[in-house]
């Protein structure tokens, strides 16, 4: 079973002569441990497609089924609740709660829940993000590719079905740009952890197994990348 | 382990540590008010229950539980709308962290919970100070009212005082408990509940706020020629956030509305002190007075050794005059002045006159000043009337020298006028005894009642001198009195001071509600839109003319509250004359110096606002701000 199947899916925002098609009929499945690039120009429907899968957003036709569950049959509580434990995102602009340390940050989504993480699985994140030193920091007080890195532990914390990063690496110098990358390949390779990643940066999306090209909301190309 | 959303709630109050304080002080305030009514309430059902009874107390009872009623209601009403704009304020702030809250998987409930438990722990604070700074309100009002009520309780020297006293009311400070609580977690409630409801995609991309609701903001012509493009910038931002201002015109508007009763209440009360014992120069009234239905007429000698036994008391000036009442006259229209006539008809009935007989020694004096020898009658021609709602005073008889027929028990007499004295030439003491509009000195009348109108150096000594000889001189059908004026005026002052002092209380209490909202408003608005400061100084924009433009804005809402306060305030002091007087007793005067004093206050609020708003305007970098905008 596939973890992620994206099946006819549709979004249209506005009315009537305003009408713009953001996704047209979009469909396609992802493998779990799958790394799936996800490209193409500004307005071709990347965001939007993230956000459905996310399910921060609901669309206008089709279905999203992730780990074998229709996120969209399921009432906005009982949503929220299936997105902190099964999807995590990360975004360009890092979007951490400022008055949270990072470590708070990291473990928000187990906080939501009332759990609190296990103090082990914690400590190895916190090590594989370089952050052990700067935990007790406020976002304020971190760099931005330190920002990024604790928005990817928040993500992954709570070993989600689906990591799902917008241009991660978008704010970001190619030094700490290539950094993140690397976490996010260690996370994809290390803990099978399935991976779509949106990008236009064509240097990015070729360190992904599979390439997704949008263009007018439609998928037209989905290609395997070469080792 | 603490819960994640007590815990950003907390922070998000830590984080804003002055917009906490003014809110804690906001709600503190509004807390402060509804205790002290309360209290104020229980005081006076105590008061109710000690000088009427237990038993008649269900009639004073809906009275005050009323009026502490509508007090109250007025009080909830603006904290709600001020208190529920700061929990908007901080809520709207916040917007794009409750989207990415939402987006790693929060519910709608847990968004509520934050925003519901900023107000629990502000309540936790706020409402205990509030319930004290309450209590001491009430302590203090309630001494400062019995101190007041001192010298009422020795004027009515009946055994019967009144006294006001500190009451601790647990039921009363109960629902002041409960209604405080309450109005914290409505005014928090109303933008939780918002604040929940927005998708978590809108919230991220802040995009609720600031939707375009279709109508384009647009400024007055007017407004950019008075005050350039800084002003028209102004008036478009307030139309743009009316919300953020709306707390600021409501509360300021109560402000001025209340402001401008109470000036007029205090102007009626002053009135109606002045009123009452207006022009005369004494310090006592004394009467003595036979119930005509059971006796004849007082006999004249007496009386005149009487004057002559009250005269008698050291530093003593004493006015006398004999009072008949009992003659009635038909008079005809070709009698009176126009004047009289519009505002009188005479009819097939009789009406009343007044026959005084004034002491010897002021008789004398007022035959001199009309120039006729002693003996002679003396039409008294002036009295007053509200007319076109104006006090004025005129001649209501065309004297010619004329005589008049008067009537008492069915027999005519004739009553010959000799001569007339007109305005300021009758005596204020003589126009104070008598209210009718036809009053002759008549110098041997038989008189059922004497007025003396005294004035002593030691009122209090001459009041026990008056009352033992007046007992002495008492017959059977006779009865006496004899008033301080001194102790009555001061204690109508004090009465007045008193109400006075609760009403510009209460006042000050709103306004200062008012102006942290306004500050709160500000510095809110400063903060959310330093991004829009930064672009617009990017573009050219001085600091200076930020600066103008935050001036203007206030100026402007100051403006509005004044635009709906005024006329409201006009309408509510009209109708508090109307209902609170007796009709035609005393004009309405418009109080333009309260109306004066409201708009410096209004405008004073708007220029600390500004002040405030202007030292709030960070002098950063500007791209800093833009680029810090875009993250976190």
């Amino acid at each position: 079973m596939s973890i992620l199947e994206v099946n006819k899916l549709t979004k249209v925002y506005g009315k009537d002569d305003a009408q713009v098609k953001a996704l047209d009929n979009v469909s396609f499945t992802v493998e779990k441990g799958e790394f799936v690039a996800i490209v193409g120009a500004s307005g071709s429907g990347k965001s939007t497609l993230m956000h459905l899968i996310g399910g921060v957003d609901r669309p206008t036709a089709g279905r999203v089924m992730v780990d074998g569950m229709d996120i969209f049959t399921q009432n906005e509580s009982s949503l929220a609740i299936f997105r902190r434990r099964n999807i995590g995102l990360i975004y360009q602009f890092y979007n951490l709660i400022p008055t949270l340390t990072a470590e708070e940050n990291i473990i928000l989504p187990h906080l939501l829940d009332k759990r609190r993480p296990d103090p082990e699985k914690l400590e190895e994140m916190l090590s594989l993000l370089e952050l052990t030193d700067r935990r007790h920091h406020l976002p304020g007080q971190l760099s931005g590719g330190q920002q990024q890195r604790v928005s990817i532990g928040r993500a992954l914390i709570n070993d989600p079905a689906v990591v799902l990063a917008d241009e991660p690496t978008g704010n970001l110098d190619s030094q700490k740009s290539h950094n993140i990358m690397e976490l996010l390949k260690l996370f994809n390779r290390q803990y099978h952890q399935t991976l779509l990643l949106i990008t236009h940066d064509e240097k990015i999306a070729l360190q992904a197994d599979r390439i997704l090209t949008l263009e007018d909301g439609r998928i037209i190309r989905d290609e395997a990348v070469r080792a | 382990m603490k819960s994640i959303t007590a815990n950003l709630a907390r922070s998000q109050l830590k984080n804003n540590r002055k917009r906490t304080v003014v809110t804690i002080i906001g709600i503190a305030l509004s807390v402060a008010m509804i205790t002290a009514v309360f209290g104020f309430s229980a005081s006076g059902i105590n008061t109710m229950r000690n000088l009427a009874g237990e038993e008649n107390l269900s009639n004073y009872r809906p009275v005050l539980v009323s009026l502490s009623a509508v007090l109250g209601t007025i009080i909830i009403l603006s904290s709600i709308v001020v208190i529920s704009n700061a929990f908007r304020i901080s809520a709207s702030e916040r917007m794009r962290q409750f989207g990415i809250l939402k987006s790693v998987g929060a519910t709608k409930r847990q968004i509520l919970k934050i925003v519901l438990q900023e107000g629990l722990f502000l309540s936790l604070v706020a409402i205990p100070a509030g319930m004290i700074a309450g209590l001491l309100v009430e302590w203090l009002g309630t001494s400062i009212g019995d101190a007041l009520l001192a010298p009422m309780n020795k004027l009515l020297n009946t055994g019967l005082s009144i006294h006001m006293q500190f009451v601790l009311s647990w039921e009363s400070l109960l629902l002041a408990l409960c209604l405080s609580f309450a109005t914290v977690m409505v005014s928090a409630y109303i933008p939780a509940r918002k604040a929940a409801r927005i998708p978590a995609i809108d919230a991220i991309r802040l995009t609720q706020e600031v939707k375009p609701t279709g109508r384009k903001p647009r400024a007055h012509k007017l407004v950019r020629l008075l005050f350039g493009f800084e002003g028209t910038l102004a008036a478009k931002s307030i139309r743009r956030s009316r919300r953020s201002y709306r707390a600021m015109v409501v509360a300021l508007t109560i402000s001025v509305v209340l402001f401008l009763i109470c000036g007029s209440l205090d102007a009626q009360l002053a009135m109606a002190v002045n009123q009452t014992y207006a022009n005369i120069d004494a310090t006592s009234i004394l009467t003595f007075s036979v119930n005509q239905s059971d006796s004849g007429p007082l006999d004249a000698d007496s009386m005149q050794a009487l004057t002559d036994k009250l005269k008698e008391y050291p530093d003593t000036q004493l006015y006398g005059v004999g009072i008949d009442g009992t003659h009635t006259i038909r008079i005809s229209e070709t009698a009176l002045t126009d004047t009289m006539l519009s505002s009188y008809e005479p009819g097939q009935t009789e009406d009343g006159i007044i026959l005084l007989a004034p002491d010897p020694e002021h008789y004398a004096e007022l035959c001199q000043l009309a120039g006729v020898p002693v003996g002679s009658n003396i039409l008294l021609n002036s009295t007053q009337l509200v007319i076109n709602e104006k006090q004025t005073e005129f001649q209501p008889v065309r004297f010619s020298g004329q005589t008049l027929t008067v009537y008492h028990n069915g027999t005519a007499t004739a009553l010959p006028l000799d001569a007339q004295l007109t305005g300021t030439q009758v005596p204020q003491e003589l126009l104070f005894v008598s209210e009718a509009a036809l009053i002759v000195v008549v110098p041997d009348t038989e008189a059922y009642m004497y007025v003396w109108l005294g004035n002593s150096l030691d009122t209090t000594g001459f009041t026990e001198y008056a009352e033992t000889v007046m007992y002495d001189f008492r017959q059977t059908y006779t009865s006496f009195s004899v008033t301080d004026i001194t102790a009555v005026t001061d204690m109508t002052r004090s009465l007045t001071k008193l109400i006075t002092i609760f009403l510009y209380g209460f006042v000050a209490m709103l306004s200062l509600i008012g102006l942290t909202s306004v500050i709160a408003a500000i510095s809110a608005n400063v903060r959310l839109r330093a991004r829009e400061f930064a672009v617009l100084q990017s573009v050219g924009m001085t600091t200076s003319g930020v600066r103008r433009m935050l001036a203007l804005e206030s100026i402007m809402s100051a403006f509005k509250a004044l635009l709906y306060g005024l006329p409201l305030g006009t309408l509510a002091m009209y109708l508090t004359y109307r209902s609170v007087t007796i009709k035609d007793t005393y004009q309405f005067i418009y109080p333009w110096l309260t109306a004066a004093e409201a708009v410096a206050a209004v405008f004073l609020i708007a220029v600390i606002a500004t002040q405030y708003a202007a030292a709030k305007l960070r002098k950063g970098n500007i791209m800093d701000v833009i680029r810090a905008s875009e993250g976190v």
